[in-house]
């Protein structure tokens, strides 16, 4: 979390220079879907898209690295949505957790999805991206930016930035606030775009079978449902090495980090 | 094989810093216009200045920003990094001054036909006649 801070302050300052015009650096030169973007329209027409850089470029190639070492830890770690969708996820179960023992209205908040579900509606992202890469090419410009979390919530009122920009965000995370990391599963652009490489990423979180006492506080502590007690290794693509299961885990020495591929 | 939780976080830092550095080290630009025709020689005494110019924030706006500067006798090469606000100007001291470089930019663009003002938002904030990487160090801020 002091991690996640960190990264929050940081971007907020940047944003902030930029707005006040003391820095040439914009927060969007920091955001690897821009380096995706631009990608092909650097190497179809050697020119960038819009206000991307080489800078989101070279992010994008580092997070690609990150993301086969580390799985998305980029999301769970770095990403500014990711952590405001993981804190608002956290208090909203701690708001309704009392809540709920006095009314049942309020025991179904956040709405968990079944793990079927949440795995079909997770390929929302995909035609997302694919809308959003497709525009962004034939268009030459960063048409979504009004659309995206990171860019209005961060940039101080930046360019392309309107009142519809704050609506369509308050209702992402008011969705936030209802089905858990909303914006991350089932529409974030670039959590689809990592997830081949995520997958077979090296870390991972190795439960110790024998150990075990099976008590599923890992899997429900999990912000992306995956069901950690019924599984040796956590081998999904959706994992983000955020922890949370390793903190909540009551018995040490269960749960522990892994790299595959080298003997213990 | 068990490696500690700090592992993450270390490895986040190195790999970001590993980009940034390599981020500093290419540098690509948005656009790039030249003011001289294949039969003209470029002056051996051609200069270079660096300018941060609010405004300059995409292709569309840096292609904006170099139509500011086409009627200035003397500049040569505009060359704009829209991801850094930043705008390299190659001009020849005998026929032109940054100044009146300057002065061209933040001056309005006017529609050939009508004589309407097409544009008027581009502001230098900075200028620099050092390389792009010793700008951080800001030298000189122009008085307006």
């Amino acid at each position: 979390m002091v991690f996640q801070i960190g990264i929050i302050l940081l971007v907020l300052f940047t944003g902030f220079r930029y707005a006040m015009g003391w820095s040439g650096t914009s927060i969007e030169t920091y955001c690897p879907l821009g380096g995706l973007e631009t990608a092909l329209s650097l190497f179809t027409h050697q020119q960038f898209t819009c206000a991307t850089g080489e800078r989101n470029l070279a992010l994008f190639v580092g997070l690609l690295f990150l993301t086969v070492l580390s799985r998305k830890a980029f999301c769970g770690w770095v990403c500014p949505i990711g952590a405001i969708s993981e804190w608002i996820y956290k208090g909203t179960k701690y708001m309704f957790r009392g809540l709920g023992k006095r009314n049942d209205i309020y025991r179904n908040i956040p709405m968990e999805p079944t793990r079927k579900l949440d795995r079909r509606l997770r390929w929302i992202r995909l035609p997302v991206l694919l809308l959003i890469l497709g525009f962004t090419f034939w268009t030459g410009e960063l048409i979504f930016r009004g659309f995206d979390p990171y860019y209005v919530l961060f940039s101080f009122h930046g360019h392309d930035v309107k009142m519809w920009s704050y609506a369509i965000i308050g209702i992402v995370l008011l969705g936030i606030f209802i089905f858990p990391m909303a914006w991350c599963r089932y529409l974030c652009p670039l959590g689809v775009a990592l997830w081949p490489f995520s997958k077979i990423g090296r870390l991972t979180i190795a439960r110790s079978v024998e150990k075990c006492i099976r008590c599923g506080e890992c899997s429900r502590a999990c912000p992306h449902n995956l069901p950690v007690d019924e599984v040796a290794e956590v081998n999904s693509g959706e994992c983000t090495l955020c922890l949370e299961c390793v903190h909540v885990c009551p018995k040490e020495d269960i749960l522990e980090l892994h790299l595959k591929g080298l003997k213990r | 094989m068990r490696v500690p939780f700090w592992t993450i976080p270390v490895l986040i830092v190195v790999i970001s810093l590993a980009g940034l550095g390599f981020s500093y080290m290419i540098s690509f630009p948005s656009i790039t216009v030249t003011f001289y025709g294949d039969d003209q020689t470029i002056p051996e005494t051609k200069k270079i200045i660096n300018l941060i110019i609010d405004g300059v924030t995409c292709v569309d706006t840096a292609l904006k920003a170099s139509s500011t500067v086409e009627d200035v006798d003397g500049v040569l090469k505009f060359t704009a990094y829209a991801s850094h606000r930043r705008v390299e100007i190659e001009y020849d001291p005998s026929r032109t001054t940054p100044e009146k470089i300057c002065n061209a930019i933040e001056g309005p663009v006017f529609d050939q036909d009508s004589g309407e003002i097409l544009f008027n938002v581009f502001r230098v904030l900075r200028i620099n006649e050092t390389p792009y990487h010793n700008m951080n160090g800001v030298t000189f801020t122009r008085n307006n």
